[in-house]
Order: structure tokens, then sequence, then C-alpha cells
């Protein structure tokens, strides 16, 4: 069954913005999580923290992150995470 | 999970599951100043935790997105966090520690106060609570400029009692590697192992290196008896 990308979309903006209450850009698919959003590492990590709470075990964002390696962690998209969130969905519902 | 209330101050706590039943709990103990459980879950979280370990991630008190109270930064109270994080979470079997720099004292302190409660030890770039680490950890703080208030009054702490297997990982340019070989000293099992040419931020600039030291060491421990 083909996922939401759009309401994976809005649920990644209202976790950032609990996370910190000073994100008040329009997050899109294009925005980056480091240059753009302005998130420190350990606010990428609670991010993940949250959506993995959300998601439970049909998404591994500590894999993802793992996968992503730390450098290309400086160019992250919310496009890309919200990719890897569909189609871990995707892949669980068949 | 994010946040608990855990001796008394809120701290933030991520827990990985792996697939199936854990064979071990793991708990990753980051450094001091700008560092945090980040360096850990972006370098060999995962990794852990797809070897079939329950993998355990805090900030310490005063960083990252753990409280940070105005005092009460003694080695003892950092110890105390590490217990009353266990308790938390009703982990009560012999479990892995990892530290980074100083997570490696927080780890070899907790290890120290409860040797049956650790099957093995991980310390990168780091060392035992002696006075001679201990006053190394101040010189560094005063060098970064970093203040930890009440860390001075930390008192040393006898690692006699540790008698699990430890690995050591230092970075061959790292200045930290010159002590390395104080560890033995204290702790004769210790094995020590270098990464050539990596500086004290061995574990973020060369992952890769640093998990697979940590994977060998891994298969030379006893397999648990029961759950962790």
């Amino acid at each position: 069954m083909q996922a939401d990308r759009q309401a994976i979309l809005a649920e990644i903006a209202e976790i950032l913005g609990a996370i910190r209450n000073d994100v008040n850009t329009d997050i899109t698919m294009d925005s980056m999580f480091r240059s753009e959003i302005g998130l420190a590492s350990i606010e990428i990590v609670a991010l993940a923290g949250r959506l993995q709470a959300r998601y439970g075990t049909t998404v591994n964002f500590a894999q993802f992150v793992a996968e992503i390696g730390l450098q290309s962690m400086q160019d992250l998209r919310v496009g890309l995470l919200v990719d890897y969130i569909a189609q871990s969905q995707e892949l669980a519902t068949g | 999970m994010t946040h608990i209330e855990a001796n008394g101050i809120t701290m933030h706590v991520q827990v990985l599951e792996p697939p199936g039943v854990a064979a071990r709990t793991a708990v990753l103990v980051h450094g001091l100043g700008h560092d945090s459980m980040a360096s850990w879950y972006l370098t060999l979280a995962h990794p852990l935790c797809a070897q079939g370990v329950r993998v355990v991630l805090y900030d310490l008190r005063g960083h990252g997105m753990s409280e940070a109270p105005r005092s009460g930064y003694r080695l003892a109270d950092f110890i105390g966090d590490l217990e009353a994080l266990l308790a938390h979470l009703d982990v009560d079997g012999p479990i892995l520690l990892l530290g980074n720099s100083f997570g490696a004292m927080v780890c070899f302190g907790y290890t120290a106060v409860h040797p049956a409660r650790v099957a093995g030890m991980v310390a990168i770039e780091g060392g035992p609570p002696t006075a001679g680490w201990i006053g190394g950890v101040l010189a560094a703080m005063r060098a970064n400029e970093h203040e930890l208030p009440g860390f001075a009054s930390s008192e040393p702490v006898s690692v006699a009692s540790i008698t699990c297997p430890v690995l050591c990982v230092y970075g061959g340019a790292s200045p930290v590697a010159a002590y390395a070989h104080t560890v033995r000293r204290w702790i004769p099992q210790a094995e020590l192992a270098v990464v050539p040419d990596a500086t004290h931020t061995v574990l973020i600039d060369q992952p890769d290196g640093v998990r697979a030291l940590i994977a060998s060491f891994l298969t030379t421990l006893e397999a648990p008896q029961c759950d962790a």
C-alpha cells in the first residue's frame, strides 16, 4: 500500500516543533536538517527517538542514520527521511 | 522513550531493541563538553543492536538534552546516575559498558563499585578514576574552558575490584595514548588497542576501526546465562 508522504512530512514537522520551539521555517521535502533547520546531532537523535516511538519496529531509524554516515548527515534532506519511512511502511504492509 | 526521572534529574534516554530476544544489554556513555549520546548513536549503536544487543544510550547530566543542575557533577554523581538509570530500566543482569573519553571513567567507576553487574567493558580514549586520570580530566577541562561544578572534588575510586574483561582503545595520534600503559597498572587484564593515526575523536573519525575492535572483543566474552 502506498504510504502518504505528505502525512509523514507533517508528522516530522510537528515533532521538530516539539524538539525545538524556535523552528519556524516551513518544513519541506527539500529542507536540510543541519544547514537550514539548524538541528544539532543530539536533536537528530531526539527526532529519531520520537519517530521510533511513533512507528515502532516498522521503521529502523538507528539503521537509517548508521547507513547514511556522519559525513552525509550534514546534507541530510527531510525528503530522504520521509522516503525511508514511507518505503519501510510499504515493505511492512506489502 | 525520550526522558526519564532518575537520581533527582531528568535524563534523555534512548533504548534500541534488537530483533528477537536481546542477548545482553549494553550501555553507551559519552564524553564531556559538546559531546552527547549522538556520538554513539551515529556510530556504533546500530551495529551493536544488529548483533543482538539491547542498546541503552543516555545524555550525561549537564549534556545533550538531559537536565543541567547547577551543582552535582562529582564523579560519584555520574556513577549514581548510571545506577539509577539501570534501576529505572529494570536492568539487573551483567551488562556491557562502553565509555568514550570521560564516559570511560564513568564506566570504570561504575564497574569498580558494582563488579558483579558488568560482564565486560570498553573504554575509548579514557582511563580509570585514579587520582592521575582525574587530574588529566581536570587539565583537559581547563584547556577547553569547560567546567563541571564540583567535579574537582571527585574522590578517586579503587578499581582493584574490576575483574571483568576490559578493552581500551586509543588513537595513535592522541595525547591520551601516552598514558594508556598506566591502565594495566591498575587493571592488569585490560587489553590495549591503538588505532593508527587517530586522534582523541577516534570514535567519530574512525568508527569502522573501533567497531571491528569491539566486535572482536565481544566474541571473547562468555555467553550470558540469562537475559539482561
